[in-house]
């Protein structure tokens, strides 16, 4: 714990170092919303994959494989996948249309204050869902790993997420998730060279050795996800939702141009895509190495077995190389959570601050100066919700919000922001039909699964997107076909879509 | 394969410069519901066409790919379990087989933007630059 709360310590001393420096460059609005746009390639992508890879990737993939084989890595490759719909219909164009947000490119193409509140909506809502369990998720992990009190450790993250986000804005956010990326991509690289050293460089041992000791139905599908339908659902929330992610958009606002914009995709999809399919390894070490029983022991859902793993190649527990890597991997636990929680907070107060009260209220009035000091206290505002959030959240089953924040992100905004790219005729009464079909839709079928209901649920399926997306797109089209055409709306789709493919520089 | 698209990148230059005049028409003239054809200035529509025809195929061959191989994993449970080399299985194998191919269609993408899209949009900027025409 010693040696955890030590590296820890440390990082929190560069991050906060990090947030100082930043700080003293962030005056202006594109400064604070997107690090005045003026990152590299590299640099956006590893702070993409610090965003994306949250604790439940960090600690859950490799939980979920040690205890439900295959299905594990299934629940690894979906994020990866993702990626390449993010590159190809949305990293671009998003570059190339909005500033700072989702909302900014909705009203640039729609020009209708309505149409911006319903953008503002599927932001708030899918980053506030995400943000909850990850508030908890920090109260419980900093607790088993450090000792420290649930309600403490939520209070002590929150501040942490406050100060680097309400001081630094968007160059403090990306360099601590950089920072984060690269300390988890270390760890990994680490376990990974000492699992293959434990099984003299031969993969297929982690496998020969889970089959012998868990049998045949550990390496088949089906262990966790019994429903087939509920497989397929998890996948297309994975690989639409991801480009329906208000934090993940706005990453894109980061970089100067579409080619930079699409060369950090490509890093982000390395980076993290070597990391997710060494969880699947590290599953496997673990369940071979600690044991289902003691990982269940530690912890239900098996989040503990990175930690666990790590101790044991270290030496195992009371050594002095296992109290290292145990530390050294929770102290990365708590940096990822860090970063992603750091992200949430920017996105919501950029759509709070940018979208709603500046654009909305004020009609895109206000002086740039007093928009970033707006900005700095919505975030102040919206991390302090989250901490109360957190707390509140403490005991109650928070996996259902995980499920909701993807489900409406790729039933609600995904369907909103390809149509109103792409299509003509998509107009205001689309946008709104859009984010409300997705948005209802995805609540209450994930209120009806097992997720809520437990077992004996009416609705079988713990994801709701393989049927809420479809009823998104057709709310969306529906609803703008049934508006009528919008002469001036479809004539404006010219230069929009221009610039869309085009970029700035025709500008 | 790729000097088939240079010359249709090539081509195209030839078109743009054709088409700057028809582009200042295009724009001066009011969109109504029945003169809307063609929808963008016709060089920004060669390379939505082009983009339309690079990016279906990727779009098929990983939502495919992906999604299929989940389905199997509910519907084909037996297959997935048959093994290959020694405890290792057909279903890792097939998902070790998608990381690949999710990176072989990054890169795929990256080149066609690269070597096909990029030179056309720096056609249709200097274009829009010469002629001085509005986007």
């Amino acid at each position: 714990m010693s040696v955890t709360l030590g590296i820890f310590g440390g990082i929190m001393a560069v991050t906060l170092g990090i947030t100082y420096w930043a700080a003293r460059r962030t005056r202006t609005t594109s400064e604070f919303y997107a690090a005045d746009s003026r990152l590299t390639a590299a640099q956006n992508g590893f702070a993409l994959a610090g965003d994306w890879c949250s604790a439940a990737a960090f600690l859950g993939f490799s939980g979920l494989t040690a205890l439900y084989g295959m299905d594990g890595a299934f629940y690894a490759l979906g994020p990866l996948v993702a990626f390449c719909t993010v590159l190809i219909l949305v990293a671009e164009p998003l570059r190339n249309t909005g500033k700072f947000t989702l909302g900014d490119v909705i009203l640039d193409r729609m020009q209708k204050p309505t149409a911006l509140l319903a953008a503002i909506a599927g932001t708030v809502v899918v980053n506030f869902a995400y943000l909850m369990p990850q508030m908890a998720g920090a109260g419980v992990l900093v607790k088993l790993l450090t000792g420290v009190p649930y309600e403490l450790a939520v209070v002590l993250v929150g501040a942490a997420m406050i100060v680097y986000v309400a001081f630094g804005g968007m160059l403090a956010t990306t360099w601590v998730q950089i920072v984060k990326a690269i300390l988890m991509l270390a760890a990994a690289a680490i376990i990974l060279m000492l699992v293959l050293a434990a099984v003299r460089f031969d993969p297929l041992m982690l496998f020969q050795r889970a089959e012998a000791r868990y049998g045949p139905q550990f390496l088949s599908p089906g262990n966790y996800l019994k429903n087939p339908f509920d497989q397929i659902s998890l996948g297309l929330g994975y690989v639409l939702g991801l480009a329906g992610l208000p934090h993940v958009m706005t990453r894109f606002y980061t970089v100067p141009d579409a080619k930079t914009a699409r060369r950090s995709v490509v890093w982000v999809m390395f980076l993290a895509g070597s990391f997710f399919a060494a969880t699947t390894l590290f599953g496997l070490a673990g369940a071979d190495f600690v044991g289902q029983d003691a990982i269940r022991a530690a912890d239900r859902g098996g989040n503990l077995t990175l930690p666990l793993l790590a101790q044991y190649l270290g030496g195992g527990a009371g050594s002095w190389g296992g109290d290292i890597m145990l530390g050294f991997v929770s102290a990365v636990a708590v940096a990822t959570i860090l970063a992603v929680v750091s992200g949430l907070t920017l996105s919501t107060s950029t759509a709070i601050a940018h979208d709603f009260y500046v654009n909305w209220i004020k009609g895109g009035h206000v002086e740039g100066r007093q928009e970033v000091w707006i900005a700095r206290v919505s975030s102040v505002i919206i991390g302090v919700l989250a901490v109360a959030l957190g707390i509140l959240a403490q005991g109650v089953n928070v996996a259902v919000l995980v499920i909701l924040a993807i489900g409406i992100a790729a039933s609600a905004n995904f369907p909103v922001l390809i149509l109103s790219l792409f299509w003509r005729r998509f107009n205001t009464a689309g946008v709104v039909s859009g984010i409300v079909v997705g948005l209802v839709s995805s609540v209450v079928l994930a209120m009806m699964g097992p997720a809520v209901q437990g077992a004996d649920a009416v609705w079988p399926l713990v994801n709701p997107t393989i049927v809420s997306m479809p009823l998104g797109f057709i709310g969306a089209i529906l609803g703008a076909l049934l508006a009528g055409r919008d002469a001036e709306n479809e004539s404006r789709f010219d230069g929009f879509s221009h610039r869309l493919h085009i970029g700035a520089a025709a500008e | 394969m790729l000097r088939t698209f240079d010359r249709a990148t090539r081509e195209n230059r030839t078109n743009l410069d054709g088409n700057a005049v028809a582009i200042s028409i295009n724009v001066d003239t009011p969109v109504g519901a029945e003169q809307r054809a063609p929808a963008v200035a016709p060089s920004t529509a060669t390379l939505i066409k082009a983009k339309i025809r690079f990016f279906t195929p990727m779009i098929v061959i990983y939502m495919v790919g992906y999604i299929g191989l989940t389905a199997l994993a509910g519907f084909a449970q037996g297959f997935m379990a048959v093994k290959v080399v020694g405890a290792l299985n057909i279903g890792f194998l097939l998902i070790a087989g998608n990381y690949v191919l999710s990176l072989i269609i990054a890169l795929a993408y990256i080149r066609t933007a690269n070597t096909i899209l990029d030179p056309m949009v720096q056609n249709i900027v200097a274009d829009f630059r010469r002629t001085g025409a509005p986007r």
